[in-house]
């Protein structure tokens, strides 16, 4: 190699060879000043500090002499992932390289927090708290009020405050590109817009905004082949999506689709039906004329339609009961029904009170076109006392209806009513955990 | 481009950027300033501290639709790590600056900021609180009253989020200035709402301010990366 550049120097100065190759990236590995232990640097470059697996003693990476921040001599914890341990999530490949036990103020919530690193990607990080995991990235950009305003806008879309708290460092393993201390205390704001949180971590040196995005156990279980049970998921995280996200909407779409056609039905029938009187009269039962049956004149119905058979009668304080039949003169198929008309009213303790009515109606939903008579058997209170009834009859065909609209209404929106309140119940359980509940979840605290 | 032969030992320096004036030395790690004339070496480059940066010296990318090839490097350490700067030569003739820190990447160009006097007024009331700030010992905290304020440079609001003291580890390639170990600098990161990035660097309380976007690694479709053992 040395000859081969004389020569090339020697001929007019004009270098051919290639320069001398530059080391390959590679991970760096030196010895615990502390415990003698091999320690295997990844994040080469950036890591400034690393923590010996075999003694946990805190290691300035930055230093020449591998200066030692803080000696320590206790077993390493164990943890669902492993230092060192790659995965690859949404296709980009990962390997874990630092770990964070972290607590609130009053330690009563604990949370993972791995560090994941790809020289290209550079870091991300793992989060779990009760179960639930987050996939977060550092944003390197100014959010307006995060950490001060109860709601901040980050690419548009609003993000609600739900915690304001403290973190604190319980324990450290592998490597960082920050300088770790145990006991560090941090403030941390969380603001939710499911599936995602920016959480904005502040101490008297820095701010620190990040966007996490909610991530589903068995995800994580795969991209990283774990074996062991996920930890379950205790609490409804603050920005886990409600399940069926996309279902829910199109349930609500269908249901729309579906009403909106149900009503251009109805306005259609509604519009183009005839709504025509077929017969109409009025009679005057005597009491010898009760147990017989009345029957109608014959009268038309000119195409299949359905059929509206109104009554009524002036009676006072009293009761009638119809039993009707209407007859096809051509195929004798009978339609029976009945009907009840009862009107009673009076004066109490000063009050006038009434109930009921003097008049009835009852469809027949379809019948075909032909020649019809309606029977009516007729029984009342009112024989003895008036000494005659007054029944006055009126039959349209191919009424306008609106119990089929109401009836259809209410299918369609009998499940998406009920997804809505189990969403509601959820939103509920969410916000449960938080100081800045909505006033529209709120509804138990108030009752507490 | 300009083709110079190293004074130390012959070989070809190549300077392809017309506003590059220091180079390092590939074969001899020589460092050679350009004059209008000649050439001159100060001295030899120690090989700069280890990383796993997949970006090299002839590493292709693009940023904004315009293609970039990197042509020099400068290792920047501060208190707490270091980064890189690489130095971009661009489609248009433009250079531009690729930085490359905790993992994530900044793309700018330099702006003139004497031609805009409400900037120049800007960095002025800058330089003057940093002086007073530096006095009163809280630079090497990073912390301070200036860290999360806004500063106006030309139509862009940015704040304030990194305030430090850099010394160059080391340069390699070809740079538009002279960029020994040792060089001293404060730096100063902005960012924007929008993703926008800044940097003001103050050599000798002159500034030199830059201006661009952060950007993301599949974003720039880079090639000819650096081989990584394990990736």
């Amino acid at each position: 190699m040395e000859d081969n550049m004389q020569d090339n120097l020697s001929q007019s100065g004009a270098v051919t060879a290639p320069p001398p190759e530059k080391p390959k990236g590679k991970p760096r590995r030196f010895n615990c000043p502390s415990c003698g232990g091999t320690i295997t640097l990844k994040a080469v470059g950036l890591s400034v500090h690393a923590v010996c697996s075999s003694c946990s003693s805190v290691i300035d990476t930055t230093d020449e002499n591998y200066r030692i921040i803080e000696a320590a001599h206790q077993n390493t914890q164990k943890t669902l992932l492993d230092i060192g341990t790659r995965g690859r999530l949404k296709g980009i490949e990962w390997e874990v390289i630092g770990y964070t036990d972290k607590t609130d103020g009053l330690e009563m919530y604990h949370w993972d927090e791995y560090l994941l690193y790809n020289p290209c990607y550079g870091f991300r990080f793992l989060v779990q708290e009760s179960g639930n995991w987050n996939f977060v990235k550092v944003l390197r950009r100014d959010v307006p009020g995060a950490g001060v305003s109860n709601e901040i806008v980050f690419e548009g879309q609003k993000f609600a405050l739900f915690l304001r708290g403290e973190a604190v460092v319980q324990y450290v393993k592998g490597e960082f590109y920050w300088r770790v201390k145990k006991g560090e205390r941090t403030f941390v704001a969380d603001y939710i817009a499911p599936p995602r949180i920016i959480s904005v971590e502040k101490n008297n040196e820095e701010i620190n905004i990040s966007l996490g995005e909610y991530i589903e156990p068995g995800d994580i279980a795969s991209a990283f082949a774990i074996r062991e049970k996920m930890p379950d998921k205790t609490v409804v995280a603050p920005n886990q999506p409600a399940s069926g996200q996309d279902g829910y909407r199109n349930m609500w779409l269908v249901a729309a689709a579906a009403f909106a056609l149900v009503l251009t039905v109805q306005f259609t029938t509604m519009a183009t039906a005839d709504n025509a009187e077929v017969y109409t009269n009025s009679f005057i039962v005597r009491p010898p004329q009760k147990g017989q049956t009345i029957a109608t004149a014959s009268f038309n119905i000119p195409k299949e339609s359905n059929v509206l058979i109104q009554t009524s009668s002036q009676i006072d304080n009293e009761w009638l009961e119809l039993d009707l039949s209407l007859i096809d003169e051509k195929t004798d198929k009978a339609y029976d029904l009945k009907q009840a008309i009862e009107y009673y009213h009076g004066y109490d303790g000063g009050e006038h009170w009434s109930e009921g009515s003097q008049s009835a109606e009852s469809y027949i939903s379809k019948v075909p076109a032909g020649n019809y008579r309606l029977l009516v058997d007729m029984d009342s209170g009112a024989f003895e006392k008036n000494g005659g009834v007054l029944l006055s009859m009126a039959i349209r065909r191919d009424v306008p209806n609106w119990s089929n609209f109401l009836l259809a209404t209410a299918s369609i929106f009998i499940y998406p009513l009920f997804a809505l309140f189990k969403r509601w119940n959820f939103e509920k359980n969410r916000w449960s955990e938080s100081d800045y509940t909505p006033a529209i979840y709120r509804i138990n605290e108030e009752e507490d | 481009m300009k083709k110079v032969n190293c004074p130390s030992c012959g070989a070809e320096v190549t300077f392809q950027s017309g506003i590059s004036v220091y180079a390092v030395c590939a074969y001899c790690r020589s460092m050679i300033v350009r004059h209008d004339v000649d050439v001159e070496s100060i001295g030899t480059m120690a090989s700069l501290p280890e990383d796993m940066s997949p970006l090299q010296i002839g590493t292709e990318g693009h940023c904004q639709g315009q293609f970039f090839r990197i042509i020099g490097r400068l290792k920047v350490g501060w208190v707490d790590g270091a980064w890189n700067e690489w130095f971009l030569y661009m489609d248009d003739g433009l250079e531009g600056w690729l930085a490359e820190a905790q993992g994530s990447y900044a793309i700018s160009l330099e702006i003139d900021h004497r031609s805009n006097p409400e900037t120049e007024q800007a960095l002025n009331r800058l330089v003057a609180a940093l002086e007073k700030q530096e006095t009163n010992g809280f630079l090497d905290a990073t912390s301070g009253p200036l860290l999360g304020s806004y500063i106006t440079l030309g139509t862009q609001q940015l704040k304030v989020v990194d305030i430090k003291r850099a010394v160059c580890l080391g340069s390699e390639g070809e740079l538009p200035f002279a960029a020994p170990r040792g060089r001293q600098t404060i730096s100063i990161d902005l960012s924007g709402s929008g993703g926008e990035f800044g940097c003001i660097e103050l050599l000798d309380g002159k500034p030199r301010v830059y201006l661009g976007n952060y950007v993301e690694w599949d974003e720039m479709g880079c090639k000819n990366l650096r081989a990584l053992e394990g990736w």
